[in-house]
């Protein structure tokens, strides 16, 4: 049984993975909404798991769009003053009224409007049932934040409410923080969270009130654990599939070798989520959307590498991550023993060890592929495997093996080191989990 | 620029702490007595048997006063600092400041196999009903902030409530200063006469200075500072769980842990505080109103019930300020 279901998540894997390369069209860095005024909704909706699980959600919509988890990514402007009109369409089982909602938002100094200021609450103003709050802050510092429910968040923050801001620095997009350190190639979101099916199967058959007579809110027991509000491999699926109509943001990272990735990670959930990408080091910037600097203005000099960023529930963490293979003490694009299409120059006009167009690490040019590779009869395939192991290679394979690969990358899985969090409901692979895969440079990455 | 931050970058970290960190070098002890006594739950559950200190009497009061955690003490830089103990616990009882300097004596004894084992990290008062003290000393204290806590059979004394902070210094920079202490009660520990093991540890009330946030009420307030004001934050951490206390809304300059002073400070909005942790951090409240002040891992519930538990207040009051006193200052009995 259990190889059965591991065979089906394999294959669920690979067909997700197929349709993202397929379709091209994937997400392109961070999906969200702009502006500096914003009207988002709570409502509830369906989180749907790979272990063929249906969640009761509650999760902030952009407007009049179905709710979602997470909420709408909101990207904003450093020095803007941003205005959110949240309304509570929240509808609950029993007989009991719905429960007031609000946002709060780490980092902000945010005041609910005189003109809209909702009701007092614990952490912030709050919005009624049928009823709206409007909140407003200035987005002074750039960086990365979330925003999540400051009511019973114990409850509301586990039932879907919260997502994540970006705020742009005045420097320009293609920065993180107003300094040249922080400059990036492209970036990608990693919202971290986690679910205990329990609590909600309660609040949809009981209601909220169902909750007391267990401790579920006490010592709560996720299962299932996310990324960007999908667990893999729907990680990987498409953005806005119509499978996951809550559940709109993917995390699909693509990067070509050499370039610049932002990982923006936050802490969604409860729990600490320790995240680990393979491939490489990446350089931690910036928490809690503060670089980490030892004066104003110096940059990141107080940055450091690690290969496992340590998420913490309610912080951010901004990281630079680059992979060109160096170090590798091979030629990743081939060697003439290879055959004759793998002969090619390593061309480093600018004296940095690498190739002035494709980023090889020059110093390794030449050199063989340290093993000898079995024979095809002798070896079992993954989806990802090319043929070949030279990158932007395609080797022969036999019939129906292969095929995610189409341009040859590289691929490395990125998940949480907590190892039991990839899974989904105790079901191998899953979970908060996906892949990077570094392409070949000129393989198009939407 | 702080001053701080121009010591920093010279590379002058040790040096801050002795230059900043500015009380006189002198002794100081107290003298505290081990009780058994009671704490009520905010939703009218049944009380909870807790251990905990209180000011020495002289003798075992018969009726002691409900439990919170033991009062904050405070040592001074380069001094030694000391607490005489009594015990009216059932058991023997002992103390430890992890993170500072003290001759330790390891108590033993010969389990059912024969083995000989630790059964306390130090020098044990014994349950003779308060008859005997024993002085514990820590010496040449460094600042910070440090948890005061029972060196025998910790994983069950301390869990019933025999912990309390210890302040050393005050950063220089600072004009106040409050202590945080996050801990946790699970009743199921606390019921039986036996040792309870936390193996299956599941607290349902989560405490900031030994109160839970109630549901549908406001949170419990610290004293915050006051306006304009540099406050020096104090967390510790004595439950068995990990914490991230959060400020909503301002940031914090987190510049020491376990009372080691960081090179740099560190700019956050909250505090990874794992258990048996200690975090110093600065904050300049801008004006006078109620901080929200809340964990992160949202262990904001009480008795299963959303709401209440670790909700907290850091109040700035306005004037008249001079109203409010530090908590630290209390003398509670």
């Amino acid at each position: 049984m259990k190889r059965e279901l591991k065979t089906t998540m394999h294959c669920l894997f690979c067909t997700a993975l197929f349709l993202f390369f397929l379709t091209g069209n994937s997400q392109a860095g961070i999906d969200g909404i702009t502006g500096t005024t914003f009207a988002l909704t709570v409502k509830t909706g369906r989180v749907n798991t790979p272990d063929g699980a249906s969640l009761l959600l509650w999760g902030y919509a952009n407007g009049n769009d179905p709710a979602q988890y997470p909420g709408p990514t909101l990207i904003v402007n450093q020095g803007e003053t941003i205005t959110i009109t949240l309304s509570n369409e929240l509808t609950v089982t029993g007989t009991g009224p719905a429960p007031n909602v609000s946002m709060v938002f780490p980092g902000h100094q945010a005041t609910s409007s005189l003109s809209n200021p909702g009701v007092p609450g614990i952490l912030a103003n709050e919005a009624r049932p049928g009823d709206s709050v409007t909140y407003t802050f200035t987005a002074t510092h750039p960086g990365t934040y979330l925003y999540y429910s400051g009511t019973d968040p114990a409850l509301q923050v586990e039932m879907g409410l919260l997502g994540a801001i970006i705020v742009r620095p005045s420097d320009g997009s293609s920065y993180a923080y107003n300094h040249p350190d922080t400059q990036f190639d492209r970036e990608y979101l990693f919202l971290l969270s986690e679910m205990d099916p329990r609590i909600h199967e309660v609040v949809e058959l009981d209601g909220a009130e169902g909750l007391a007579a267990t401790d579920y809110l006490s010592n709560p027991f996720p299962v299932v654990w996310f990324i960007n509000g999908r667990n893999a491999p729907d990680t990987l699926d498409q953005p806005g599939t119509g499978s996951l109509p809550n559940q709109p943001y993917n995390s699909a990272p693509l990067v070509h070798p050499g370039e610049r990735l932002l990982m923006r990670v936050i802490g969604g959930g409860k729990d600490l989520h320790p995240f680990h990408h393979h491939g490489n080091h990446a350089r931690i910037i910036a928490r809690d959307g503060r670089l980490l600097e030892s004066i104003p203005g110096a940059g990141p000099d107080l940055s450091h590498e690690v290969y496992t960023i340590q998420s913490v529930p309610g912080e951010t963490v901004d990281a630079i991550f680059q992979w060109t293979g160096k170090g590798l003490n091979w030629d990743i694009y081939g060697t003439p023993e290879a055959g004759p299409q793998f002969v090619h120059d390593c061309t480093d006009g600018d004296a940095d060890d690498y190739d002035d167009t494709t980023y090889e690490y020059c110093p390794d040019h030449g050199k063989k592929f340290p093993v000898i590779l079995p024979d095809n009869l002798d070896l079992a395939f993954g989806g990802f495997y090319s043929g070949s192991p030279y990158f932007g290679n395609l080797g022969s394979l036999p019939p129906g093996e292969g095929g995610l690969n189409p341009f040859g990358g590289y691929a490395f899985m990125w998940h949480s080191h907590t190892e039991k969090e990839l899974t989904n409901f105790d079901i191998f692979p899953g979970g908060l989990m996906t892949m990077l895969v570094i392409v070949p440079q000129g393989a198009p990455i939407p | 620029m702080n001053r701080m931050t121009i010591l920093s970058t010279k590379g002058a970290g040790l040096l801050l702490f002795s230059i900043f960190f500015l009380t006189p070098m002198v002794s100081l002890g107290v003298a505290l007595t081990a009780i058994e006594n009671e704490w009520n739950p905010p939703n009218g559950a049944p009380a909870v048997k807790m251990w905990g200190f209180i000011r020495d009497r002289g003798f075992c009061p018969p009726d002691p006063a409900l439990w919170s955690p033991g009062q904050a003490q405070r040592g001074s830089v380069g001094g030694n600092f000391s607490i005489t103990l009594r015990n009216c616990l059932s058991e023997p009882v002992s103390l430890i400041i992890p993170g500072l300097e003290s001759t330790l004596a390891p108590q033993t004894f010969v389990d059912s196999k024969g083995r000989t084992r630790v059964r306390a990290f130090t020098k044990e008062v014994p349950a003779d009903n308060g008859a005997t003290v024993v002085t514990y000393t820590w010496k040449n204290l460094r600042a910070g902030t440090y948890l005061i806590q029972s060196g025998s059979h910790p994983a069950k004394q301390v869990h019933m409530g025999l912990y309390a902070a210890l302040v050393v210094g005050m950063h220089g920079d600072a004009d106040n200063e409050a202590v945080l202490l996050f801990s946790e009660i699970d009743p199921a520990l606390h019921a039986g006469a036996e040792a309870a093991t936390p193996l299956n540890y599941k607290p349902k009330y989560f405490l900031i200075n030994g109160k839970s946030g109630i549901p549908g009420y406001p949170a419990p307030a610290t004293f915050g500072g006051k306006p304009e004001q540099t406050l020096h934050l104090r967390f510790l951490n004595a439950g068995l769980m990990t914490h991230v206390p959060t400020l909503q809304g301002p940031y914090m300059q987190i510049f020491a842990e376990d009372g080691n002073p960081y090179p740099y400070p560190r700019e956050q909005y909250s505090v990874l505080l794992p258990a048996g942790k200690t975090i110093d951090a600065l904050w300049r409240p801008a004006t006078h109103k109620f901080y929200p002040l809340y964990d992160r891992r949202l262990s904001m519930t009480t008795n299963g019930r959303a709401g209440g538990g670790m909700a907290h207040r850091l109040e700035v009051p306005g004037f008249p300020w001079y109203l409010y006193v530090p908590a630290i200052m209390h003398q509670k009995q």
